[in-house]
């Protein structure tokens, strides 16, 4: 294990990506590119209503309309048991997911497809879902999480009973389950608390917000060989979940990734491919279904809502003594919010003996939540940081100060178990302290805020292949889409160990025919686990090489070194041949025993946890409650970074989607559990002129389980913005907000109340 | 012998309040038998949403044939997914 | 869907005076075609105006300019001496959007579009334009307070169409300003919009004065007692809040998801306040 990092070529460059000129040409192919011969097009008919029993479809009409060649219902779907099953990496419960993608019985959100089409075009296509007659019994909806759990609440899943209760509960409710994590005793720790801060805080569930909608080509032949074309973040994921919803071989199955505009989280699940398939597999055609950004709000992710309980204490001299957290999120229509991370995150930035959260996770009828950067964490984790930063103002402390006092370091025990190894938080907080941002003056109206951030990071099943060209080129094929620029980090990984020139590796992102199962990309592991695999892969290569040069020298392998990008002879032999390039050897690959090329298959332990700090300045209009957002700094420990840019793209995306869910995402329902801004015009997410340039530091404390110190940097940085926003608009005005979006509507009001 | 750190409702349910236990084993496998049979019933909790183990403090998505040779503490983690 | 595009006033006018379905007139499309792309509305019959010499240039006309109904923002926005006369005309027409946008958007389509919230509305109504609008019978022009009369209903006859915008020259002493509020900095519709204009001695004193708002209405507001309040006065704080007060009483806002009628009328007094002090600085009074 290298810890002490050595000097790189490449690695910690800022190489040119190899797909930016395909992007910024129009060359490069999104999911909605894909066409085929004899293609039909797929629409959805979906349910106007928040929450209804489907009496009946009728899809007589329709099917007899010119020009459609297939419709499918929730009857064409296999019922499958409600059982967390492991899917590739991650546990899903395929019953859910697959009335979640076509309703069965009742339609429990607006959106909720009930049944889909293929036509020979859109138009036509289009007119065969106005042709379809469903007849629904309307239900009482319930679109909040609070009134979600009270006990007259419409009960969206008759079959739902509490889980983690004693005794387990006789009559069904809205809550799926409730966690806690305790530590110490926090009677006994608020006992010793000079300050105690009690604060009720709600977040709005928010969409991920990528450019590009949901889009995907399905074909299935008479034979039963299918073919997916689809924007993911993950094609294996997409086999394996299409496979168990229509209950197929996975070898049957062939997924193709394009290239993909923004994930986030929300392309980690299935929407159109299993629907685009049952519909080619009934006409054999192929079906291509791409959904309208209104249909990207109505139908597809966002993250959990919240409401939230969080108490904490502290002496006069910031040290926390306790800290009681209650958090309830919102699943969407099926169970699985991200409670437990939520949980798990709230309170790891510190050292905390007197501790506990519990945390519930509730169906509502809304769209079922799916992942979004680290998800869970910045919510509770808003919460908390909010409660420290209110505490810090109130003993009169340094927010960095107070949050150094109580960090945690390697060895402190987080609540949900483990201990900390090498984390960088401290070094965040330092670097953030020296920062000039933090040094610089602040005007009128103006004010400063800081709030920190963990996330976990994963690693996971990750393949590469490296086939090495007779020319001593070098083809790298990838099983993760690349979303911010892994073709780059891990070619530049693979130049590295091999000791080539990294405009000599040509990186490609594989089809799930080409390498073995690859997790998805998120959890921030693609270049950490994608880039142990390529590593391996080029060891592979650099052991063939110096089994050919021991061909060619007829000298024994073990006498043969490589160093820098040549073969040399060593011990008794040395001085006797020439060096050989990778690209001679290479040369001579038919006839030393064949083509060269290196394989890995892991799966990646030893992900390196990841902490943030963010400083955020902000000025507020008095008179209309408008935040403009002055200056931005996020300071975040990510290891190493392979590629600084794309480090740095990570860390300034993740801030800016920040700032959108503090200050003005959310979904505006109206009485009826109907979406009422169902577009970016209405759900703001900044534009490009809202931000100021965000700045970066990157700090470097390295993994020590990775070759290069990687630890994984794409989610930690979604995690502070809120509550940093929120402690700037109380430096601001002196208030602290509780309720997200802090919108101008809602700062004027507290401005209002505060005269 | 390897300590086994647990959360503090799975000790309510299965070992009637105790959060630290020291158990016999010498791979991840064998520690999740042992542990079901001193505490019937902990596995399929456990085990419910899919689990992470964490081996001295670092997280393995998958560790059921680790070995514990030289391992003094293990906690178990609900599997971390992500975006 | 049947698409034409006249060269003259008269061949428009002609296309339009026989019957169809669903008739639309296309400026720049930009309201038009988002409509027709939600599937929100279908036309039977587009009639471009953008091959029509008078809808496309902006004129003098001796004391006044007449602009083109399908002028894009962007020409506009580089005309100096539209912009010496009207800068918050202009400001107001340049706030749509983005640049993409400004490259089609039209001051005829952003009125005969006939939202409450459109942006140039306010600032024409409160620069006292008119519009030249051609029919069956030939000309007439119509001042543009009278166009909007509900919300995406315009007082324009299906047989008719907006040819032109009649505004003044430059005139010394005068000018005028629109503010609008959006929670974002672009790429969203306006929330409030308050546009003044004013007309002030050498000593600025105030001479006349029209103001008017957006977005807080079924159709775009004239605060009536406003040349009451500001004739005679240097504008000061004391005159500001009462032209505050008088905005907020005409506000008859919704609530809805671009804001709650507490919000927009708090805010529409903010705005007309602090746009009436830019108009008065613009018209040489600070
Ligand atoms: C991304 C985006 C951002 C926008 N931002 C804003 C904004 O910030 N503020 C704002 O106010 N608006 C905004 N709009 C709306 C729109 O751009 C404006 O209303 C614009 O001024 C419309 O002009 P147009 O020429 O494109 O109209 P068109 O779409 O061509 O026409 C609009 C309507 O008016 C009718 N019409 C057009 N011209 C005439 C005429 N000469 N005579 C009779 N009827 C006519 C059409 O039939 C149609 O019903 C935005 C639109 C988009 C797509």
């Amino acid at each position: 294990m290298a810890t002490a990092l050595k000097d790189f070529k490449w690695v910690g460059t800022r190489a040119v990506r190899p797909d930016g000129v395909e992007k910024v040409t129009g060359r490069a192919k999104f999911g909605a590119d894909f066409s085929l011969p004899g293609m039909l097009i797929g629409k959805v008919l979906r349910s106007p209503h928040a929450h209804a029993k489907i009496k009946s479809i009728n899809i007589e009409a329709a099917r007899t309309l010119n020009g459609v060649k297939a419709i499918i219902t929730g009857s064409d779907f296999n019922e499958l048991p409600s059982e967390w099953v492991p899917a590739g990496e991650v546990q899903i419960n395929f019953r859910d997911l697959s009335r979640s993608i076509m309703a069965r019985n009742k339609v429990l959100f607006e959106g909720h497809p009930v049944a889909a089409v293929a036509a020979t075009s859109e138009i036509i296509a289009r007119e065969a879902l106005a042709l379809i007659k469903v007849e629904y019994e309307i239900l009482p909806h319930v679109i909040d999480v609070e009134a979600a759990m009270s006990p007259d609440a419409p009960i969206l899943h008759e079959d739902l009973f509490t889980a983690g209760v004693e005794p387990s509960p006789k009559t069904a409710s809205n809550i799926a389950k409730r966690v806690d994590y305790s530590s110490g005793n926090i009677d006994d720790g608020f006992k010793e608390a000079d300050v105690i801060i009690e604060k009720h805080f709600t977040t709005q569930p928010v969409h991920q917000g990528y450019i590009e909608p949901h889009a995907t080509v399905a074909s299935a032949s008479e034979d039963g060989q299918c073919s997916i074309w689809t924007s993911t973040q993950g094609q294996y994921v997409v086999r394996a979940y299409c496979s168990e919803v229509l209950q197929l071989d996975i070898s049957s199955i062939r997924v193709t990734p394009s290239e993909i505009g923004g994930g986030f989280g929300g392309k980690t699940t299935v929407y159109l491919e299993p629907l685009a398939l049952a519909l080619s597999k009934k006409a054999f055609r192929p079906v291509k279904m791409v959904m309208s950004r209104e249909e990207v709000f109505r139908s597809s992710g966002p993250t959990s809502g919240s409401s939230m309980k969080i108490k904490i204490g502290a002496r006069s001299d910031g040290t926390i003594t306790a800290a009681d957290v209650e958090l309830k999120y919102q699943a969407g229509a099926f169970p699985g919010s991200p409670i437990m991370p939520g949980c798990m995150c709230a309170l790891a930035p510190y050292n905390i003996s007197n501790a506990k959260v519990v945390g519930y996770d509730v169906v509502v009828n809304r769209p079922k939540v799916v992942a979004y950067r680290a998800p869970g964490a910045p919510i509770s984790e808003y919460a908390v940081e909010c409660v420290i930063n209110e505490i810090a103002t109130k003993l009169n402390i340094d927010p960095l100060d107070i949050r150094e006092k109580n960090a945690a370091k390697e060895g402190t025990r987080a609540l949900y178990g483990p201990q900390f190894g090498a984390i960088g938080y401290i070094e965040t907080l330092l670097a953030a302290r020296g920062s000039n941002h933090y040094k610089s003056k602040l005007h009128e109206n103006q004010g400063r805020g800081v709030a920190s951030g963990f996330w976990f990071n994963i690693g996971g099943e990750s393949c590469a292949t490296i086939n090495i060209n007779t020319d001593g080129t070098a083809e790298l094929v990838l099983g993760n889409p690349d979303i911010g620029g892994s073709r780059a980090s891990l070619a530049m990984i693979a130049a590295e160990a091999l000791g080539i020139d990294y405009n000599k590796v040509h990186p490609i992102i594989s089809d799930t025919s080409g390498l073995g199962y690859n997790f998805l990309t998120g959890g921030s592991r693609t270049t950490f686990a994608g880039g142990l695999a390529v590593n391996e892969a080029a060891e592979d290569v650099v052991r063939q090489i110096r089994e050919r040069a021991s061909k060619i020298w007829d000298i024994p392998e073990e006498a043969v070194t490589w160093e820098d990008g040549f073969v040399r002879p060593a011990g008794t032999n040395a001085g006797n041949f020439e060096p050989l390039s990778l690209a001679d050897v290479a040369g001579m690959a038919a006839k030393t025993g064949g083509p060269i090329s290196g394989h890995a298959q892991l799966n990646a332990q030893g992900a390196g946890p990841g902490f943030g700090t963010h400083i955020c300045d902000v000025e507020v209009d008095e008179e209309t409650g408008r935040v403009t957002i002055l200056r931005y700094t996020v300071v975040q420990d990510v290891g190493k970074a392979i590629h600084p840019s794309y480090v740095e793209g990570q860390m300034q995306g993740g801030a800016s989607q920040g700032i959108g869910w503090a200050l003005n995402e959310e979904y505006i329902y109206d009485e009826e559990g109907k979406l009422q801004n169902a577009g970016f015009l209405d759900y703001r997410i900044p534009v490009a002129s809202d931000l100021p340039m965000i700045d970066t530091i990157i700090v470097e404390v390295p993994n020590p389980r990775h070759p290069y110190g990687v630890k994984g940097v794409g989610e930690v940085p979604i995690v502070p913005p809120m509550a940093a926003v929120a402690g700037a608009i109380a430096d601001a005005i002196g208030v602290h907000l509780t309720d997200l979006p802090m919108s101008p509507p809602r700062i004027l009001k507290e401005l209002n109340k505060k005269q | 012998m390897v300590k086994v750190i647990l959360t503090e409702s799975l000790a309510k349910k299965y070992t009637s309040g105790e959060t630290q236990i020291t158990i016999e084993a010498n791979t991840i496998q064998k520690l999740f038998v042992n542990l079901n049979e001193r505490y019937p019933g902990i596995n399929k909790a456990l085990n419910h949403e899919g689990i992470s183990v964490v081996i001295d403090g670092e997280i393995f998505q998958d560790a059921l044939y680790e070995r514990l040779e030289g391992v003094s503490e293990i906690c178990f983690i609900p599997r971390i997914g992500g975006g | 869907m049947i698409y034409e595009r006249p060269n003259t006033v008269s061949e428009a006018v002609e296309i339009l005076s026989k019957s169809h379905e669903k008739k639309s007139i296309l400026a720049g499309g930009t309201d038009l075609l988002v409509q027709m792309r939600s599937g929100y509305y279908r036309p039977s019959h587009i009639v471009d105006i953008k091959n029509i010499p008078e809808a496309t240039q902006i004129r003098d006309d001796g004391d006044t300019f007449l602009v083109g109904a399908g002028v894009p923002g962007a020409q506009l926005s580089e005309h100096v001496e539209l912009i010496k006369a009207w800068p918050g005309v202009i400001e107001a027409m340049d706030l749509i959007g983005s640049t993409q946008i400004q490259g089609r958007a039209t001051l005829g389509g952003n009125l005969c579009n006939a939202s409450p919230a459109a942006d140039s509305v306010p600032a024409m109504i409160a620069a006292d334009a008119t519009c030249i609008i051609a029919g069956p019978n030939g000309y007439r022009e119509e001042k543009i307070e009278n166009v909007v009369t509900a919300p995406g209903v315009s007082s324009i006859a299906n047989n008719e169409f907006v040819v032109s915008i009649r505004l003044a020259k430059f005139k010394t002493g005068r000018a005028d300003a629109y503010l609008r509020f959006i929670p974002r900095t672009e790429m969203d519709i306006a929330v409030v919009g308050a546009a003044v204009c004013v007309l002030i001695d050498k000593k600025g004193i105030c001479l006349n004065a029209k103001v008017s708002l957006g977005a807080v209405a079924p159709t775009q507001v004239v605060i009536e007692t406003a040349p009451q309040i500001l004739i005679g006065t240097r504008l000061d704080e004391e005159t500001l809040d009462k032209l505050a007060k008088a905005a907020r009483a005409s506000c008859n806002p919704i609530d809805d998801k671009r804001g709650t009628i507490e919000y927009r009328t708090s805010v529409a007094g903010v705005l007309t306040k602090r746009a009436a002090k830019i108009a008065f600085d613009r018209a040489g009074g600070a």
